[in-house]
């Protein structure tokens, strides 16, 4: 691995290639720029700060390893967001995390627990102020199950395809139909609750 | 609304549904209040979660200390994967090399000790032996290996 360059003003493709060449300070520039998103999206999916740091890390590690595989299809930040997603799919498959086949997950899985409740209206600005809106979104999100965090971020976020939520996640796209759908259900019951916490207060 | 329908709305909405789907699911709905009220609290929570500013998830150590790391293990990796050219594998390469042999191959010692210690041999007789040795003294020889007995009778005097 060579250290020789400032690469701080190449684009990524140029670091890429760079990097592909052993040259160790690209490979940090692209680190720098994008660990930020790559942390947040791994945060995103684990709710857990110290797995987040460490597993956005893991990512970057086999990013290094597999730079020949990146074709430029898409963008580098594309690309190692992809990576930092299956890193933090395969870290919860081996935590035991992913949903059990109980009557209970199964339930929760096509919508039957709740799929004949009303709509619930939520408004997503009234009376409150961006800092805790966020703080809002953030906890509501937090309490969906992993399965259907994930899910919504991906389309929501990623703004990924049924089909390619389903690849990744490896199950049907009837799932992610069912498991989308209950997550947007259960986040707008969520944030409902949340506003008429804070309509009663004084 | 059946749980279907609702998810076909939720994909009309995500623009998942073919042209012809859409159509006739546009027409289906229009009059139809509780279709138009999902779809109201689905598009709230998209608005919703549009706001939601990702940006603000930054990682709480510097840039040196999370690169650090990633460097170690990056640097370890090209240490231990390195050959160095025209010189082959160093001794102590050579032996860690080995090493993940050294397990496999004790196991199996270890079965096959076990086995020649437990099994009788194919050579050993499971019933009791009498044969002739030292035939020129006309001694006879009577072995029990499983009650561990061994005689020797000698004739006497010794037979021409």
């Amino acid at each position: 691995m060579q250290k020789n360059r400032d690469f701080s003003s190449a684009p990524d493709e140029a670091l890429v290639q760079a990097a592909r060449q052993g040259q160790l300070e690209a490979f940090e520039e692209l680190v720098a720029r994008h660990r930020d998103k790559v942390y947040a999206r791994a945060l995103s999916i684990l709710h857990n700060e110290e797995d987040a740091v460490d597993l956005s890390q893991e990512a970057w590690i086999k990013a290094w390893q597999r730079l020949e595989q990146f074709q430029g299809d898409s963008s580098f930040a594309t690309w190692i967001t992809r990576i930092v997603i299956n890193v933090c799919l395969d870290h919860l498959r081996r935590q035991k995390r992913w949903p059990s086949e109980s009557i209970e997950a199964l339930e929760e899985e096509t919508g039957n627990r709740d799929w004949l409740l009303p709509p619930v209206t939520v408004n997503p600005t009234a009376g409150l102020e961006r800092a805790e809106l966020q703080a809002r979104i953030w906890q509501a999100l937090g309490q969906l199950s992993v399965p259907h965090r994930t899910v919504l971020i991906l389309h929501e976020f990623e703004g990924m395809e049924y089909r390619k939520i389903a690849e990744i996640m490896g199950c049907s796209i009837g799932t992610v139909m069912s498991r989308l759908f209950y997550a947007r259900r259960r986040l707008a019951a969520l944030l409902q609750d949340l506003k008429t916490s804070e309509d009663s207060k004084p | 609304m059946t749980h279907d329908e609702q998810l076909k709305l939720q994909a009309w909405l995500d623009g998942e549904l073919s042209e012809s789907e859409r159509q006739a699911c546009e027409a289906r709905w229009t009059h139809d209040p509780q279709a138009q009220a999902l779809l109201a609290q689905l598009r709230h929570v998209q608005a919703t979660l549009k706001q939601f500013d990702e940006s603000q998830l930054r990682l709480p150590e510097s840039r040196e200390f999370y690169w650090s790391r990633i460097a170690r293990a990056l640097e370890s990796q090209a240490s231990s994967t390195a050959v160095p050219a025209g010189t082959g594998l160093s001794p102590w390469a050579w032996l860690a090399q080995w090493k993940r042999w050294l397990a496999p191959a004790a196991l199996l010692a270890s079965l096959a000790a076990v086995l020649t210690l437990t099994l009788p041999s194919p050579g050993q007789p499971d019933y009791p032996e009498m044969h002739l040795s030292l035939a020129d003294s006309h001694a006879t020889t009577y072995r029990d290996d499983a009650q561990r007995l061994t005689l020797v009778w000698f004739t006497y005097p010794a037979e021409p």
